[in-house]
């Protein structure tokens, strides 16, 4: 992990309250893994008091180096606010990368992804980190649910890595009108993966660890808690252990992804 | 060139190269940090409060950010003894600066018991005992807002240990005067202060505590003032050093707290904000003195002027 000063390469509206950020950052960002997160701080930088917490959405990369990070961003308060002002060349404090990753077996052929909302932004990284390790998945179906059309983000960026993307949405403005737990199960079903991902709001992380249940179907998740230090010491950020009376996970070392039987939601 | 300010600082018989500590249960067992900074620059490192068996701590949520602050109610999480011996211990030994160790029982004897067995482990420099968390339904703050209860405590950690012993104390009393005095008689050798601030948060949609354990301790810039109030009474009503603790983010925070008359500092919320935030007002308290031309910080110790 690294505590640096790094400068903005570009801030950029994707949609609605979806922004990009991109950041200059340490070449040893190369062994990011997807799954890991960073943690953000902004000059002079008084309320909220503590940093904030973002996936890795993609490696910057020039001629194969990497140059930088990309967070995938959605406005939903004061920190996130301030944050889609920042302009080129600010410099905001990096710490990262943090937590543990995505694990994926090499035996994996077929992996289903379910992000809802902002919860897509780790899933470029990963897939995008399997095809550079040439990774033999057979098939890769991504279940991109949003409350809109508009929080509908990156179908064809998915799209154009070769990814099938069944799109939901809650209003119906987009895709199918339902949650996008109700196509993962159906294909769940009828032609079960080796791997299930997911992200997103806690709500759909339990119906897809219930979905996994089910089918028994293995199935990774990448959590959001409430988080101050990011590196293991506040506690603040403990996950209830499956199993009864073991110590409790923190979502900041012990995650934030983790085997879906492992913990309670 | 000037020559840096003298910056060392006695606690009892444990000296101190500067005045800069880390506060407990912000800086984990210090190896956390060692790949951030050079560690051994800090005057002293707290670590995280430690029981004699490893505790679970509260269910989640256990923090929440209010205006300049976090509450939290992690209540005292930690893996115990043993497990401190054998794993975190031998790093722990390798450090250079001073480590201080966090106790808390349940009851006195548990506080004895850790005080007697720290007292036979090398690379411990002294012990500060948690008399004031607010987060642990016994043990904790009962000690810590009774000044008999707090004697008996202080006394019997007294008894068992030949380290220089810190006692932190609570803000959640009427007089934190009264609490000093006693744990002084106790034999102390300094008190640290204030431990965080008794507090709640509640999400009206829900109506619900937004931490599991209902309430939490309040820590952060919004606790500074209290604290730094509480640090001058009680270096006035003491003979023992007195560290601050409570807010401080920046040198010119922890400046504060040395003119009120406190020996040292403990940084604690800031380095969550900043992780290298101990070592820049390290930094930043010696370009001030030097700005100032103070040679030595003993100087500048409880001057404060006081009446306008």
């Amino acid at each position: 992990m690294f505590l640096e000063d790094a400068s903005v390469l570009w801030n950029t509206h994707v949609q609605s309250d979806y922004y990009r950020l991109g950041l200059r950052c340490h070449a040893r960002y190369r062994h990011a893994i997807p799954g890991q997160f960073v943690s953000l701080h902004l000059p002079g930088q008084k309320s909220p008091l503590l940093r904030r917490p973002f996936s890795i959405h993609r490696l910057v990369e020039t001629d194969g180096a990497v140059q930088g990070i990309e967070i995938l961003y959605k406005v939903v308060g004061e920190f996130t606010q301030t944050l889609a002002g920042v302009g080129t060349d600010d410099v905001i404090s990096l710490f990262g990368p943090l937590g543990n990753g995505f694990s994926i077996p090499v035996d994996v052929r077929r992996l289903y992804l379910a992000a809802g909302g902002v919860g897509v932004a780790p899933m470029m990284f990963l897939i995008r980190q399997l095809k550079k390790n040439n990774r033999e998945i057979t098939r890769c179906s991504l279940f991109l649910g949003g409350r809109t059309r508009e929080e509908v983000i990156g179908e064809s960026d998915f799209s154009a890595l070769g990814v099938s993307v069944h799109v939901t949405t809650d209003d119906g403005s987009y895709g199918d009108q339902c949650l996008l737990t109700t196509p993962l199960e159906a294909a769940v079903q009828n032609d079960p993966p080796d791997l299930l991902i997911a992200c997103g709001p806690k709500g759909m992380l339990a119906c897809v660890a219930g979905i996994a249940e089910r089918y028994q179907v293995k199935c990774q998740m990448s959590l959001e808690t409430m988080m101050a230090c990011g590196m293991g010491v506040c506690l603040g950020c403990a996950v209830a252990p499956s199993e009864i009376g073991s110590p409790y996970f923190h979502a900041c070392i012990d995650g934030p992804v983790f085997d879906s039987q492992t913990i309670v939601l | 060139m000037t020559p840096p300010p003298d910056m060392t600082v006695a606690i009892g018989k444990l000296n101190l190269k500067n005045p800069v500590m880390t506060a407990s249960g912000t800086f984990g067992y210090a190896l956390e940090f060692s790949e951030l900074m050079d560690v051994n620059r800090l005057g002293a490192v707290v670590l995280k409060g430690m029981s004699l068996i490893a505790s679970r701590g509260n269910p989640p949520p256990r923090i929440v950010e209010t205006a300049s602050g976090m509450l939290n109610a992690i209540g005292l999480e930690n893996i115990g003894l043993d497990a401190f011996i054998h794993k975190k211990l031998p790093f722990v030994k390798t450090l250079s600066t001073a480590v201080i160790i966090n106790i808390y029982g349940k009851q006195v004897s548990d506080y004895a018991e850790l005080a007697a067995r720290l007292n036979d482990l090398d690379g411990i420099a002294g012990i500060e005992v948690n008399i004031s968390c607010p987060n642990v339904k016994t043990g904790g703050i009962a000690f810590g807002v009774d000044p008999i209860a707090a004697y008996e405590v202080i006394h019997a950690v007294r008894t068992q240990t030949t380290l220089p012993v810190i006692a932190k104390l609570s803000p959640n009393v009427t007089d934190i005067t009264v609490i000093a005095r006693s744990v002084v008689d106790a034999g102390a050798d300094a008190v640290s202060l204030i431990n965080t601030l008794t507090g709640m948060a509640i999400d009206i949609e829900t109506r619900r505590p937004k931490l599991a354990n209902i309430t939490g301790g309040l820590s952060g810039p919004a606790i500074k003032p209290v604290a730094l109030r509480m640090v001058w009474q009680t270096a006035n009503a003491v003979s023992v050093p007195v560290i601050g603790i409570g807010g401080i983010m920046t040198a010119s925070d922890a400046l504060e707290f040395i003119i009120a008359g406190a020996s040292a500092i403990q940084v604690g919320t800031a380095s969550f904000v900043n992780p290298r935030a101990a070592m820049d007002i390290l930094d930043g308290i010696e370009t001030w003195l030097k700005e100032k031309q103070i040679t030595r910080l003993a100087d500048l110790r409880g001057t404060l002027h006081s009446g306008h």
